[in-house]
Order: structure tokens, then C-alpha cells, then sequence
């Protein structure tokens, strides 16, 4: 699964999510692409299950960009602890998202393979997506 | 290219509630300038840029700009230099219009289409599309929409540079010859058992990463 090498620091703040992508919202690579739609955090597990979902679908041929990197660590405290004694120790990674993101692209395959690999890998994901294709 | 007309009228207000009051009246606001001409704010129908765009075939359109100004009804040669658009809802936010001449030479980025199915593909090769436009200087009645590229010959490993498109008369390119424009690559191995290891990887290292936070978080309790 995708994560940091190494980081700076080893915790971050919480943050909140408002706007929407201004960077990361175009084509870049492939010729289809999966936006998002909605803000949310996108955990690696996440990222990884819905890449399975779209080579699977395409099986050979067609080839995939993940463009969005998981590099902010969630934390959580173990089971059965009291609240409080300081911030709980790095659990997961994530990927933060805003809407207009786009988070896969796909390129060598019909579009109708394309629209139904992302419908499937839309269904690994906390928020709303949908299916584009290029402009020109 | 076909030159049509837009009209469009010079906007007095200025800000994002103005901007926000154009764009609810099916406007868009527009900055006009040019390397002799002063930055002019304007506003045109949304669906006359629309019209354009489409008109042009793509978005290095050129056409007619007519507005009021103090000398009267001014029609210039202008193109579109930048779009901003919405991610979401994927309209148009702003446009800034450029100033040209028909006499002097311009620098846009020309899309490349890829024409016909490659030797390779239908072999299973995959088609990859590196480069899906190329910067090229040409004076403005020789641009045109698209570079069109025959690949039908490419075999699986082949690639097409930017030396090998045969360029328009009155366009060249002032980028390298060698860059890859399209390729097309051999296909790729079964996804299915290269994943199953990489899974199967992946499950120790998650278990060994459990097991390690796990007894950090013993350790925290205990203290």
C-alpha cells in the first residue's frame, strides 16, 4: 500500500476540508478519468482496493495513474484506554480530497470498459464520484 | 479556420459579487489585453464563448472581439489565451482574451489527435498517447485545430517523435524532435498473480506493523 518513506513529523492536525481542487482537477495522463465529487479522507486501503477494482475489470491491456498519494497520518488510541495521556500513535494514511479531484486515469481501453471499471472502483470510496472523459 | 464574430460589452463593476451577479445572467467575465493594448474588463454570453469554442474546433479559436468603447464600436482580432473553469460543475468561470495580429507570428499549443488502430494493438499492445499537444509558432491564418497522426503502422515497441509529424506548411515546432508523442507497448503481464503476491506481501507486512502497534499501545497503557 502506498505510504511516506519518511516524514518530517510524524503526526498532523485534523484539519477541515472546504473548496474545491483547483489543482489535480484534469486529464493529465489518460484519456478517462475518475472525479471525485464530495470531500473526504481516501485511506490507502481504499486507494489500493479501488486500483484492484480497475485492473481487474480491464484485465490485460489499458494502463492506470493513481493520482492521489496518501500522505497524512490518521491516529488511533488502542482499544480499552482511557481518553487523554496525549495524541494517540499513527494509525493509517490518507489521501485528502476535495471535489473536482481526480483520482484515477485510464487509458488503452473502450469507454465502456473505462465507465464500468470506475463504477466499480467508485464503490470502494467514502464519496460521491463520477466518470469523465476528455474534453477535446 | 472560420474568424466569427463575439460581441461583448466593458464591464463598469468589478469583484466576485459582480463577477457572481454576470455568471447568474448567463455572462462571463472576460479580461481582454494584448502586448499593445491595455488590460480592458469585459463581459460576454456565455453562450456565444460556447458557440466559439465549438466554432473553432477547438480552443485556440480566433474571432472577431466588437465592444463599445469612448472611440466608438472597436472590433479587434483576439483568441483565447486561458479558460477557468468550475472542477465540478465543469462551466466556464473566466476567459482571458489575447490581442493578435495577422502579421505577427503566435506560440499555442496544437492538440495532437491519433488517427486509426495500430498494427500492435490489435496484436494486444497497448497505445499509449505521451503527448497530447505540441507548441508551435505559425502566423495566425496558418494555425489549425488539430495535428492529425496516422499510427495505423505502429508495430508493438514502436513509437512516433515529434521529428517524425509532418507539420502544415507555415507551422514548425521549436521542440525537441526526439520526444515521444504516442508508443505502443507491450501488453502487460497477468495483473492477476503479479497482485496475489503483492497481496500476500502486503498481508505480513500489515500483520508485522499490527503486532508492532500493538505493543506500542501496551506500552503507552502500562504507563
Amino acid at each position: 500500500m502506498l505510504s511516506p518513506k519518511k516524514v518530517k513529523y510524524r503526526k498532523k492536525q485534523k484539519g477541515r476540508t472546504k473548496g474545491k481542487a483547483y489543482r489535480g482537477n484534469t486529464l493529465e495522463f489518460g484519456d478517462y478519468g475518475l472525479q471525485a465529487l464530495e470531500c473526504g479522507h481516501m485511506t490507502a486501503q481504499q486507494i489500493e482496493a479501488a486500483r484492484i477494482a480497475v485492473t481487474r475489470h480491464v484485465k490485460r491491456g489499458g494502463k492506470v495513474w493513481i493520482r492521489t498519494f496518501p500522505d497524512k497520518p490518521i491516529g488511533k488510541k488502542p482499544a480499552e484506554t482511557r481518553m487523554g495521556k496525549g495524541k494517540a500513535a499513527p494509525d493509517k494514511w490518507v489521501a485528502v480530497v476535495k471535489p473536482g479531484r481526480i483520482l484515477y486515469e485510464l487509458e488503452g481501453v473502450p469507454e465502456s470498459v473505462a465507465g464500468e471499471a470506475f463504477r466499480l472502483a467508485g464503490h470502494k470510496l467514502p464519496f460521491a464520484t463520477r466518470f469523465i472523459t476528455r474534453r477535446i | 479556420m472560420s474568424q466569427p464574430t463575439l460581441a461583448a460589452h466593458i464591464r463598469t463593476e468589478k469583484g466576485k459579487g459582480a463577477a457572481r451577479r454576470l455568471r447568474r445572467a448567463e455572462k462571463i467575465p472576460v479580461i481582454f489585453y494584448g502586448p499593445k493594448t491595455e488590460p480592458t474588463p469585459l463581459a460576454v454570453d456565455y453562450p456565444e464563448l460556447i458557440r466559439i469554442i465549438k466554432e473553432g474546433g477547438s480552443e485556440n479559436a480566433i474571432f472577431n472581439l466588437e465592444f463599445e468603447s469612448d472611440q466608438g464600436t472597436e472590433t479587434r482580432k483576439a483568441m483565447i489565451k486561458e479558460l477557468m473553469v468550475d472542477p465540478v460543475k465543469d462551466t466556464f468561470l473566466h476567459a482571458d482574451f489575447y490581442e493578435i495580429s495577422m502579421d505577427t507570428e503566435i506560440t499555442v499549443n496544437v492538440v495532437i489527435r491519433l488517427r486509426n488502430t495500430p498494427v500492435g494493438v490489435t496484436n494486444g499492445g497497448v497505445l499509449e498517447h505521451v503527448r497530447r499537444e505540441l507548441l508551435v509558432s505559425c502566423l495566425p491564418d496558418k494555425l489549425v485545430d488539430a495535428l492529425e497522426i496516422d499510427v495505423s503502422a505502429l508495430e508493438i515497441g514502436e513509437a512516433i517523435h515529434i521529428e517524425d509529424i509532418q507539420l502544415p506548411e507555415g507551422i514548425r515546432t521549436e521542440e525537441d524532435g526526439h520526444l515521444t508523442v504516442a508508443v505502443v507497448s507491450a501488453p502487460a503481464a497477468e495483473e492477476e498473480e503479479a497482485e496475489e503476491v503483492e497481496e500476500a506481501l502486503e498481508g505480513e507486512e500489515v500483520e508485522g506493523e499490527t503486532a508492532a502497534s500493538e505493543e506500542e499501545g501496551a506500552e503507552e497503557s502500562e504507563k
